[in-house]
């Protein structure tokens, strides 16, 4: 008996290829049958997702496994082997746990730490231990992989860290004020990323937010869009004695918000802690607030340094995960063995 | 009986700094689990061995070296506990449990012996008087760690590089309130322990206040802390500035325990 997999995935073919080869809901239940059909396979697991469509299958040891796999996606699909051939990945023995273990853990998804591939993992492990094709073997290897996946999670926090901009600025906000709702928000102008920022903001409970703009029409829309207070440009100053968070994206040649001018209002905020987003380029806030106490200026090359700190973190866990994910290997090895000799 | 109490939660410390440092570096938070687990767990042989010592002696046992520098760990301990049961900021184990067991390693090398309570400390206003000064210590110590903790902290974010520390550390406006909250408590117990203290010298000694070295640095400790918390209410100092004067506080609170102890001699001369 010989253990396989076969697919493509988002980096091995394009997705017009993959939208081809994807087995809908209803289609994996038949693809799956057909495959139980087939003698000289044994068991078969079959994941499709909108990033990939593998077959885990277990076939007789005299069997041309790959080929057998390869034709039946062919006539299932109706489409010439040579079509897709040489977009596909095609692993056997030790190499597939491995590969399902990296999967599960989402070393193999675009965004790392991602959670939903757990999720589809899981459910196209019972949807063939449903149909009766994932039996003894398989159901061995994929409740491994799914206790791993969760371990994964668990041990490494692997959805830690900001990936855009946007997030960036909103960890940077956690870490000085630790609770983000009822924060008070200012925005300045309006720009693509601020929006993103204010929307994050928003979802973890930023309230009370104040929107200002030079031109009117834009901000009223946005300030529409998050039930938020418009104000005049002239006199959005006031409400910087209140508010925690300033978000500026002005298209302005001079700073809006000086070291001078902060001084007194920081004095009638009595100190209370300031965060500046500054997404203008010309910068719009004075970087030179930043070196005062309780003041935070960020723009946007240092929200790139975040990013890139993070995905240094990242880089680092993914290390970590491959460590735990060799380990369980070997384990989970050494276990099917001692299954399946006893036998 | 006493010393294998004491040992086991020495060992128990041990075992939980180590923990709350490999939880530290690796993020794992199972290590949290048992650094929690294990300074529990010493918290409460140390509780016990306590207990039995004051019990043997007859009297509370917070008068010589070991037995203090011993109490004085076992109310950080408890102050520690209740923060991270209130605010679950297990992080700040890697920084107190450390100093736990250093400083439960200094008490073990004075000598263990119970020597009987001389006739100036046979008095009830013994206990209220040192409980109340080893708190305010105890509240200070760890407004000290969050202090420094909060400048790290303050560094990363302002410097833009985010190095090892930045994730690892809790958000500032939480060490901000809590650095407040413990002077702010500690405060409290310093003022009842220079009042207790000062009841009870009227009564020992026949003066309220006598101006022995331990006296004038506890006021001068209480000084620093007055002056934290005056500048928190008027010109509004918050976080850094604040920061800076818990940390500076606890020197003159180390000072006042053990540098007058050892450099200075007067009437609490006996610790």
């Amino acid at each position: 008996m010989k253990l396989t997999v076969v697919g493509i995935n988002y980096r091995s073919a394009p997705i017009e290829l993959r939208e081809k080869l994807a087995f809908s809901e209803d289609s994996i239940t038949q693809a799956l049958t057909r495959l139980k059909q087939d003698e000289r396979i044994k068991e078969a697991v079959i994941l499709s997702t909108c990033n990939r469509v593998e077959i885990y299958s277990l076939t007789t040891k005299e069997t041309k496994f790959f080929e057998v796999i390869t034709e039946f996606l062919s006539s299932f699909h109706k489409i010439p082997n040579s079509e897709f051939e040489v977009n596909l990945y095609k692993y056997s023995g030790p190499a597939v746990i491995r590969h399902l273990f990296r999967v599960i853990s989402s070393l193999d998804s675009q965004v790392l730490g991602e959670n939903q591939i757990l999720g589809q993992v899981k459910g196209a492990y019972l949807e063939a231990k449903k149909r009766g094709t994932a039996s003894r073997y398989l159901s061995f290897v994929f409740e491994d992989a799914i206790k791993i996946g969760k371990r994964v999670r668990s041990q490494t926090e692997i959805g830690f860290g900001a990936v855009s901009l946007s997030t960036a600025a909103v960890q940077m906000a956690k870490k000085i004020f630790g609770e983000l709702s009822g924060r008070k928000i200012l925005v300045i102008g309006a720009g693509k990323i601020g929006e993103l920022t204010l929307k994050h903001l928003h979802e973890k409970g930023a309230r009370t937010i104040f929107v200002t703009n030079r031109t009117l029409e834009k901000s009223k829309t946005l300030a529409k869009a998050f039930g938020a207070n418009y104000l005049e440009f002239a006199d959005f100053s006031n409400s910087l004695e209140e508010v925690d968070i300033v978000i500026s994206s002005l298209d302005i040649s001079e700073y809006v918000i000086t070291k001078k001018f902060l001084k007194e209002i920081m004095q009638k905020r009595r100190q209370k802690p300031i965060f500046f987003i500054d997404l203008g380029l010309p910068r719009n806030i004075d970087p030179q607030i930043n070196v005062m106490d309780n003041a935070y200026v960020y723009n946007l090359d240092d929200l790139k340094k975040v990013k890139d700190a993070n995905f240094k973190e990242r880089f680092q866990q993914v290390k970590n995960i491959e460590l735990i994910i060799e380990k369980e290997l070997v384990k989970t090895q050494a276990r099917l063995k001692d299954f399946f000799n006893n036998e | 009986m006493y010393s294998i109490l004491f040992l086991s939660a020495l060992a128990a410390y041990f075992i939980s700094a180590a923990a709350f440092i490999i939880f530290y570096l690796k993020l794992n938070p199972d290590f949290s689990r048992y650094g929690l687990f294990f300074c529990r767990l010493g918290f409460f042989t140390h509780s016990c061995g306590f207990a039995l010592r004051g019990f043997n002696a007859g009297f509370i046992p917070v008068t010589n070296l070991h037995e203090s520098v011993s109490f004085f760990a076992l109310l950080v301990m408890a102050v520690f506990l209740v923060i991270e049961r209130s605010v679950c900021l297990r992080i700040i184990g890697a920084f107190v449990l450390p100093l736990i067991f250093l400083m439960m390693g200094v008490s073990s090398l004075f000598d263990t012996k119970i020597i009987p309570l001389m006739p100036a400390l046979q008095s009830y206003w013994l206990f209220f008087h040192v409980l109340s000064c080893f708190l305010a210590y105890a509240c200070f110590t760890c407004a000290f760690f969050l202090g420094i903790m909060y400048l790290l902290q303050e560094r990363q974010v302002k410097s833009k590089h985010l190095g090892l520390l930045f994730e690892r550390l809790p958000d500032l406006n939480i060490m901000d309130d809590i650095n407040y909250t413990m002077v702010l408590l500690g405060f409290f117990f310093l003022t009842a322990g220079i009042v207790t203290g000062s009841v009870w010298a009227q009564q020992a000694w026949g003066s309220w206040w006598s101006c022995d070295p331990k006296e004038t640095w506890a006021f001068i400790t209480w000084l620093v802390y007055a002056m934290y918390l005056h500048a928190r209410g008027n010109p509004g100092w918050k976080g850094k500035k604040t920061a800076i004067l818990s940390i500076i506080g606890f020197f003159s609170v180390l000072f006042t325990y053990f540098g007058v102890s050892f450099l200075l001699s007067g009437k609490h001369s006996y610790l």
